[in-house]
């Protein structure tokens, strides 16, 4: 019952389109650049490290700005839904006390919301492959494949997160307070050769690998088969946890926020 | 050892703030040096006024002497005395100026005593923002706001901002020939004429003009520029433009005049006053045009006016019986629902005026009792009212406003003060009809919208989108109905407040207040703010009085609650029940019909869609006949395209979230088709709707079309012959019949389909059929022959007239609300 209403809210595609282009517009309202200022504040974060940390590290730049760029776009994708996972019923709290509207319809709207920075942010990537004029070949479209888990992933996350943070406010705090510290553990602005034998424990970090599925096929032409097996296995748990909740959690959502 | 560090740090931080104080003081002196050089430039002109009085005083003397004199000695006098006159103006001027520049010496020297860093740091952006106007290909409507930012903070730090080098004088003149890279279409016979009135300002007025050239309309229009005589010399460049109708007065006549002169160059049916200080928005002429063509009785239309820095300057104003004025909605958000829907208002701002032309010269143009500008707009306003004319806002039509540019916002001085003259003669001339508004700031939201008899809640599942299924065009029109009986309407689409696109925009052009995320996203939010004002509540369907009925009775005790059942859920899921014969479906529908007879208890007034219910609710329920009021399908006026030539093939049309109609395709195409196909082989069957299940796709074979959603209905049953409605359930009355009669296509369908027809020449267009054969009989006979089908088409459109189109049905609703 409530796996299907939850589904229902998912399926109405022309409503939470509608409300996520519209808080994209609340957002950027009365802004002379509007909605461009996700490409402009990405390219200036991606610039300044570039500029600093490649100095540093003595690479190659051409290989080195390319791994910071999509590193980056995907990492912006994956903390901002994490980030927004937990807020996303919190957020939505008089249109869940007020109305009928399934839940699937916030978590759709939330990642789309997301989905569009990130094709902003997309513009940036792909000018930036084109400037660098970076070898393609067909394993570069894998990372179509990789962008579809990500937004698979994303979901699950979103109802997990969702509800315990509308349960225990405390796991809001601590999330952000983990993703702040995972931004470092993960290789986004150093590649993972220059820790030498201490690389291996970034295996261990799940961020690392999402950010591979995404980032190996376009910077090293390669499909990460480690990677893709972690993200697929962790989906599979995730989806499972999210099904639960959907199933047995959801229903006090109302009682919580 | 760390004593010694802070000293030493000490004494670097001395230093630097002694080097910080003394470039300060630097400043300071030169600010100094300028005040006293121009002290020296006002005890100049102090001497200079002094010989002007010297050389006036020498002038009359002469004048005494000459006078008496011969012809020769009158013609020098005269010559003298306009001599004196100028040099009199000349001297005032003077001391005016001078005035001027003494007190913004003052100010200025005064700023840099009190914010010397503020000061520094104000220069520095300054200089930064005029390197970035000169040297960024930034767009003009970006340079134009660093400009005004700019002359803001230039003013602030004693520049003066119409100052400009020899060099720059060269540049400027050169880039505004650059800047004319538009034109306009010079028409033999525009219907609306554009009148721009100027003084000064001319890169603001070529900005202004621009925005005007990129509008998108589908009639002619003419731009005339009334330049009232600006000393500007760059006026020139105004008359390069080409296309533009420019016309120079001989002398500055002031604004009032100035546009009651110029309208006479007029050739259109409308005339526009639009400020030379504004930049108008896409879309801001034709929706504005548009306006008196959507509503009936229209005299005059006015834009929104919006800031440049994007909030609400006005929409639409209220004057209050004390005769001054108020800007709704002023620094406001101008997405609020609030602003966003035609509405009659008090007045409209000059700043953005369409009239008519007939009105215009009936009336005779703004009031020259007035004096120069201000509450002419008012007047005229007052005037199309007393006329029986409406007067009315549209927040479609939106224009950015630079307010006090021309003018400044000092009520004491410059062409402002005319305000307060103005304001008394207009008092004087309209005593009596101020006496029927309200007191000065009490209640502008009351004040806002005077003239509606009323405010209706309307609560729907979802906004109408009319094109999409019928249960969509009754909630239309029963709103516009609403509307046109004099009433507010305001809608909640109670299932999700969401901002529908086009389908919200299309019920605030008709005038009705759309309530949307994020400014409203829970019931109790509107209701704490404005429950008390609404007289009546419409809840439409069951859904909105499960979620509503309690609430509403709570927190708006002075409103009559109306339920529109829309169509009775409990009948038709009684007959899906019987249908189905499962015992789940059963409960399901006794439940419905317990809470439906709750609501109906608990409302006022019931709609109900069909005579059939009214009765069945009536005698079977014991609801008071009194109580409930039949209004059935509301249509527009329908006209056929066509006769029986060049139409063919027989349609299925039906929203498929509705489920008597999946189930009704199913026997369509199972049994019904195959006896039909038989007697008519050359005929197709079209199935046609919105929502279609995939399934239906799989249907599709030689002699039936899947034809899926229609968007425009109409032009699609004018080559339909037949339609067929084999429906075995559902309640209430059937839309797709209604259309399909209305357009004059016979119908042949079951009794249910026909069920809830108004009586009145009902058997001129009921082909009833119960069986596939009977079906096949009747398509067969209106298919073939000719005479048959012309005359029950025929009937079937009048029969629509007469019973659903919604001039008539608004009767109906005048009773429901007496």
């Amino acid at each position: 019952m409530e796996l299907r209403a939850f589904f229902q809210g998912i399926g109405d595609v022309p409503l939470w389109w509608r409300l996520a282009w519209a808080d994209m517009n609340q957002i950027y309202r009365r802004s002379l650049i509007g909605i461009f200022w996700i490409s402009i504040s990405f390219l200036m974060f991606v610039g300044v490290k570039i500029f600093i940390f490649g100095a540093i590290s003595q690479m190659d730049m051409t290989y080195y700005s390319l791994w910071v760029v999509i590193g980056y776009a995907v990492w912006n994708f994956i903390n901002a839904s994490v980030v927004d996972a937990c807020n996303v019923f919190i957020g939505s709290r008089s249109w869940i006390l007020g109305t009928n509207m399934s839940l699937g319809t916030f978590v759709a709207q939330s990642i789309m919301r997301h989905i569009i920075s990130l094709f902003f942010v997309a513009i940036i990537c792909i000018v930036a492959v084109f400037f660098y004029s970076w070898e393609q070949s067909l394993v570069t479209f894998t990372v179509l494949l990789g962008l579809v888990f990500l937004i698979i992933n994303s979901m699950w996350v979103h109802i997990v997160l969702g509800a315990l943070c509308a349960r225990h406010r405390d796991v809001m705090h601590l999330v952000q307070a983990v993703m702040h510290v995972m931004f470092f553990l993960t290789p986004i602005l150093y590649i993972p050769k220059q820790l030498g034998p201490k690389a291996a424990v970034l295996n261990y970090n799940p961020f690392t690998h999402y950010l591979a599925i995404v980032r190996e096929p376009v910077v090293n032409g390669i499909i990460p088969q480690l990677s893709w097996t972690v993200v697929i296995c962790i989906t599979i748990v995730g989806w499972f946890a999210a099904i639960y909740t959907l199933k047995y959690k959801t229903r006090n959502i109302a009682f919580w926020i | 050892m760390s004593t010694k560090m802070t000293k030493d740090q000490l004494s670097k931080e001395l230093r630097s703030a002694k080097s910080k104080a003394t470039r300060a003081s630097n400043k300071l002196l030169k600010v100094v040096q300028e005040k006293e050089k121009l002290q020296k430039v006002v005890s100049e002109k102090e001497t200079k006024l002094k010989t002007m009085g010297a050389q006036l005083h020498a002038t009359r003397k002469k004048v005494k002497a000459s006078s008496g004199d011969s012809a020769q000695a009158r013609k020098i006098r005269e010559n003298n005395e306009r001599k004196l006159q100028a040099s009199r103006k000349r001297a005032s001027m003077v001391e005016k100026d001078l005035a001027l520049k003494n007190t913004r010496l003052t100010q200025i020297v005064d700023y840099y005593y009190r914010h010397p860093m503020q000061a520094i740091f104000k220069h520095w952006m300054l200089a930064l923002l005029v390197a970035t106007r000169r040297w960024l290909p930034l767009p003009e409507r970006w340079k134009l706001r660093i400009s005004r930012r700019m002359t803001a903070m230039a003013l602030r730090l004693g520049y003066n901002p119409n100052y400009k080098s020899g060099s720059e004088v060269l540049h400027f003149v050169q880039n505004m020939n650059d800047d004319i890279d538009f034109e306009f279409f010079a028409s033999e016979d525009p219907v609306i004429s554009i009148i721009v009135p100027v003084y000064n300002e001319i890169t603001q007025t070529v900005a202004c003009l621009r925005t005007i050239s990129q509008q998108f309309i589908g009639v002619d229009y003419e731009v005339i520029l009334a330049d009232d005589a600006s000393p500007d010399p760059f006026y020139t460049i105004l008359q390069k433009i080409p296309g533009l109708k420019y016309h120079r007065n001989p002398e500055n006549l002031g604004f009032l005049n100035n546009c009651n002169e110029n309208a006479k160059h007029a050739r259109g049916d409308y005339i526009v006053f639009l400020n030379n200080d504004t930049l108008v928005n896409s879309g801001w002429l034709e929706t504005l045009y548009n306006t008196f063509i959507d509503h009936d009785n229209v005299g005059i239309a006015g834009s929104k006016l919006v800031f440049p820095d994007g909030r609400l300057q006005e929409a639409g104003g209220i004057i209050w019986e004390d005769a001054s004025g108020w800007n709704w909605g002023r620094e406001q958000n101008p997405d609020h629902p609030r602003y966003n829907f035609v509405r009659d208002v008090d007045y409209i701002s000059g700043a953005s005026l369409m009239i008519t032309k007939d009105l215009w010269d009936e009336i005779g143009g703004f009031n020259t009792e007035l004096v120069k500008a201000y509450y002419e707009d008012t007047d005229i306003c007052f005037k199309v009212r007393s006329m029986g004319k409406r007067v009315v806002y549209q927040p479609a039509s939106s224009v950015i406003h630079i307010e006090g540019l021309s003018s400044g916002t000092d009520v004491t001085s410059g062409a402002k003060k005319y305000q307060a003259v103005n304001k008394e003669i207009f008092q004087r001339i309209w005593a009596d009809d101020l006496k029927k508004h309200l007191p000065n700031a009490q209640t502008p939201e009351i004040a806002s919208d005077r003239t509606a008899k009323g405010h209706i809640l309307y609560i729907d599942a979802v906004t109408p989108e009319p094109d999409k299924d019928s249960g969509s065009v009754d909630a239309f029109y029963s709103m516009k109905i609403l509307s046109m009986l004099g009433y507010r309407v305001h809608f909640v689409p109670g299932s999700n407040f969401a901002h529908w696109g086009e389908a919200t925009h299309d019920l605030e052009r008709m005038g009705i207040e759309c309530i949307y995320a994020p400014f409203y996203t829970s019931m109790n939010a509107l209701l704490e703010e404005r429950g008390d004002t609404f007289k009546y509540v419409v809840l439409a369907r069951a859904e909105s009085c499960e979620h509503y009925l309690a609430t509403i009775r709570k927190k708006c005790p002075s409103a009559q609650i109306i339920y529109n059942t829309v169509d009775l859920h409990f009948l038709r899921m009684t007959r899906e029940a019987e249908l189905s014969k499962k015992a789940e479906d059963k409960k399901a529908a006794e439940k419905m019909k317990v809470h439906e007879l709750d609501y109906i208890a608990k409302s006022k007034k019931v709609i109900v869609i069909s005579q059939h219910e009214r009765e069945l609710l009536s005698k079977e329920y014991g609801v008071s006949s009194r109580k409930i009021h039949t209004i059935p399908l509301i249509r527009d006026e329908s006209e056929r395209i066509g006769g029986y030539e060049g139409r063919q093939d027989i349609a299925f049309i039906g929203g498929y979230r509705h489920p008597p109609n999946v189930v009704a395709v199913k026997w369509l195409i199972e049994e019904i088709w195959p006896v039909v196909s038989k007697k008519l082989p050359d005929a197709k069957l079209r199935i046609c709707g919105s929502h279609m299940p995939k399934e239906f796709y799989g249907y599709a074979s030689e002699s039936v079309i899947i034809d899926g959603f229609i968007p425009d209905l109409e032009q699609y049953l004018s080559g339909i012959k037949l339609t067929i409605a084999p429906l075995t359930y559902g309640a209430g009355l059937k839309g797709k019949v209604a259309s399909s009669i209305g357009a004059g296509v016979p119908c042949v369908g079951t009794d249910i389909a026909f069920e809830g027809m108004a009586d009145k020449g009902l058997k001129n267009i009921k082909f009833e059929a119960s069986t596939p054969k009977e079906f096949a009989k009747l398509c067969a006979e209106l298919y073939s022959d000719a005479n048959k089908w012309e005359k029950a088409s025929v009937s079937g459109v009048d029969y629509h007239n007469d019973n659903y189109a919604y001039h008539n049905v608004a009767a109906l609703f005048e009773k429901l609300l007496k």
